[in-house]
Order: C-alpha cells, then sequence, then structure tokens
C-alpha cells in the first residue's frame, strides 16, 4: 500500500495471525538473547501490536507505547524543524536504575525496549538492529486476510449502542 | 482505527480540540473522575509548572466485550496555545475522531475559529478534511455569564451540520453525551469505509 493512501485510510493495514505469531517469535528470540524488561512492538501512533513482557514487570504498556511513540514524533519533529530529511533512527532515554531505547522499524512501527542498567548498550544497539531486519520482511509480507465483512454490522453497533449508554456514564 | 485481529480489540483514537483553556483536560478529568473505576486506565498529563497542556493528557477507557471484540477508546487532548501547533500535529497522527472544544464566552469566539482553521490545516496534511471527517462540537462553559446563543456558534462554527453538544466540563453537561456521539459517528465512517475497501478487493 501507498504511504500517502495508508494515511488516508481510517482503518490500518491488516496484520495476519501469521504475522503476529512471526512477530511474537522474533521477539521472544530478542528476549532471550538480552536481559529485557520489556520489548513492544508499536505503530506510530502508539498502539502496541505485539510485546514481550519479563514475568512480573509491572510497568503499564499502553501508557509506555503511547508516550513513547509520542516522544518519538516529537524527536522526528525536532529533526524536521532542523532540516533532517530523515526520520530518526533511534532514541535513548537514560534512566538510574533502567534505560528506555526506541527504534525505527520503518515508516509505521517502531520498537521499544526497556532494560536494566547493567545490560551493555552496544549489545542492545546490535541485536535490535538485527531483531528489525528481522521484522521488515515480515511486515511487508501481503498477509491475504480480509476484514470480517460483518465485524460493524448492525448487530453490533446496536450492541456497542447500548454498550456505551452503560459504560460511559456517571459511575454511582 | 487499529484492529489487532489477534488479541480481538478494536483501538479508537479520540481528540479533544479546541483553544487554549477552552475546556479540554476539563472533559478528561471530568471522565476521569465520573466513569466506572473499572473502566479506565491511568490518566496522564503532560503540562507545564503552570499547570498548562504542553503536550498532551491521555486516558485509555474500554468497555464490554462485544461479540467478543474489547472496543478500548484512547483519549488525548491537545495544547490548546497558539504556539504549540507542532505538538498538534503530533497528537493528532492516526487520530480517528475529534470532539472541538469550543468556549462559549463572547471574547473567545475569534480564537475558536483561529484553531478550528488549525485543525483543517492539520487534517489536510494528513489527507483528510473536515467536511468528510468525525467530528462532533462541544459548546462548553455554557454555565458562565456572557456567552453566545447555540444558533449563533453553530452559524460560525459548525460549517459542516456536524452533532453539537452545549457543555459544562466542570458540571459534567455534555461531557458521556459528546464522546458517545463521537465514537458512534467513527463507528459510522468505518463501516462505510470497509465496504468501499471491500468492493475494491472483490
Amino acid at each position: 500500500m501507498h504511504s500517502s493512501e495508508y494515511q488516508r485510510d481510517t482503518v490500518e493495514p491488516i496484520l495476519s495471525r501469521e504475522q503476529f505469531v512471526s512477530i511474537s517469535d522474533t521477539l521472544a528470540a530478542l528476549a532471550g538473547k538480552l536481559r529485557i524488561e520489556a520489548m513492544l512492538l508499536v505503530n506510530s501512533s502508539g498502539r502496541i501490536i505485539a510485546s514481550n513482557i519479563k514475568t512480573g514487570w509491572r510497568g503499564d504498556m499502553t501508557l509506555l507505547a503511547t508516550l513513547a511513540a509520542s516522544s518519538f514524533s516529537a524527536a522526528n519533529e525536532m529533526g524536521r524543524v532542523l532540516g533532517e530529511r530523515e526520520h530518526f533512527k533511534m532514541i535513548l532515554h537514560e534512566g538510574a536504575n533502567r534505560n528506555i531505547f526506541v527504534s525505527t522499524v520503518n515508516s509505521h512501527y517502531f520498537l521499544i525496549v526497556v532494560f536494566e542498567k547493567g545490560v551493555a548498550l552496544g549489545m542492545v544497539r546490535l541485536l535490535t538492529k538485527k531483531t528489525i531486519q528481522e521484522l521488515v520482511p515480515i511486515l511487508k509480507l501481503k498477509t491475504g486476510e480480509k476484514y470480517p465483512e460483518n465485524i460493524f454490522d448492525g448487530r453490533f453497533t446496536s450492541q456497542l449502542d447500548d454498550e456505551l449508554d452503560r459504560s460511559l456514564t456517571e459511575f454511582s | 482505527m487499529f484492529i489487532n485481529w489477534m488479541l480481538q480489540e478494536i483501538h479508537l483514537k479520540l481528540v479533544y480540540y479546541g483553544p487554549g483553556l477552552s475546556g479540554k483536560t476539563e472533559n478528561m478529568n471530568y471522565i476521569y473522575s465520573h466513569i466506572d473505576p473499572a473502566l479506565k486506565g491511568d490518566l496522564i498529563s503532560l503540562k507545564t509548572k503552570e499547570d498548562r497542556t504542553i503536550f498532551f493528557d491521555f486516558l485509555q477507557l474500554e468497555v464490554g466485550a462485544i461479540d467478543g471484540k474489547k472496543p478500548k477508546f484512547n483519549l488525548y487532548t491537545v495544547p490548546g496555545q497558539v504556539n504549540y501547533s507542532l505538538s498538534r500535529k503530533i497528537v493528532l497522527n492516526g487520530v480517528d475522531g475529534i470532539i472541538f472544544v469550543a468556549d462559549s464566552q463572547k471574547e473567545m469566539m475569534n480564537a475558536n475559529l483561529d484553531t478550528l482553521l488549525d485543525l483543517e490545516k492539520h487534517l489536510i496534511a494528513d489527507g483528510k478534511t473536515l467536511e468528510d471527517f468525525p467530528w462532533v462540537l462541544q459548546y462548553n462553559k455554557r454555565d458562565l455569564p456572557n456567552i453566545v446563543s447555540i444558533d449563533e456558534m453553530n452559524e460560525k462554527l459548525n460549517l459542516f451540520g456536524v452533532p453539537h453538544f452545549p457543555a459544562s466540563a466542570v458540571t459534567g453537561q455534555g461531557v458521556f453525551p459528546a464522546l458517545k456521539e463521537l465514537i458512534k459517528q467513527v463507528v459510522i465512517k468505518t463501516k462505510q469505509q470497509m465496504t468501499v475497501q471491500q468492493e475494491k478487493r472483490a
């Protein structure tokens, strides 16, 4: 799909179950090589596509993905202000106990890796780069999967209306 | 809209847009304070020391599963101040629907219009237009004196006859109704788009 066409679509390109499985396997392989706390494949608007989380990790993935997406977009806008022609490939946030490494996968997706301070940054960069090289062709695959025709049929929208009336209201 | 078929989740990104101090964050605060706690995530606010939004506020809501699919609504605000246009552009990335929070006070009408034009500029840059994009108008601060009539606000701001809601984000008037209507509008629009895509594939 051409990128301008992508932007005009309300619904993002569909990823098949096979793609999700391949993506999850690829993230798991990286998690097996590095002491990672969390790893998220996120789209450019901050929605989580796939994740691999260390057992017991208690961070909020949704908030992390949202903030990282915004931070990455802000970095790219800074680059544009400075005259950079291409998006930044990576950004690093260094903390007292852990770091966050965010790298571009392609124009629609990026990878967030949260790791402890003791893990060598060079190793994270090297292995993340290799993982991204594996993710790119997976994300490019033509899926052949079609939208379920009735996902927003009359029954669904009627039930959604009921659910919205029930949920989006004053809680007592 | 993002649909995670693996997890059977439907994600919508909904943005509160409007001039500075029109009540965008107040909408979010009201929802956060009054909705069933089981349906909400944490509310995060990226703001200045003076309590003004510098980037965005964010809140995720979810409602019960429908036919096994879980709708999740990601609510954002934008910073309203004029010089944060680039921040607004970033927040609009991937937006599915907009609640335009207009300030009903007479002296704010120019700011409302300027911000609406700013919104249209960003939408056009992303290949969208106000005419065919799901959005609703919320006429906020109806509890204050010195306000413009609803008819006049419609005449000046409601260029495409979108649903509009008299509101007071402080008291909660028009907060949930505007959000519900926006979600319905997004679903209608997405349904139309899916039909077109299916016809193209057929």
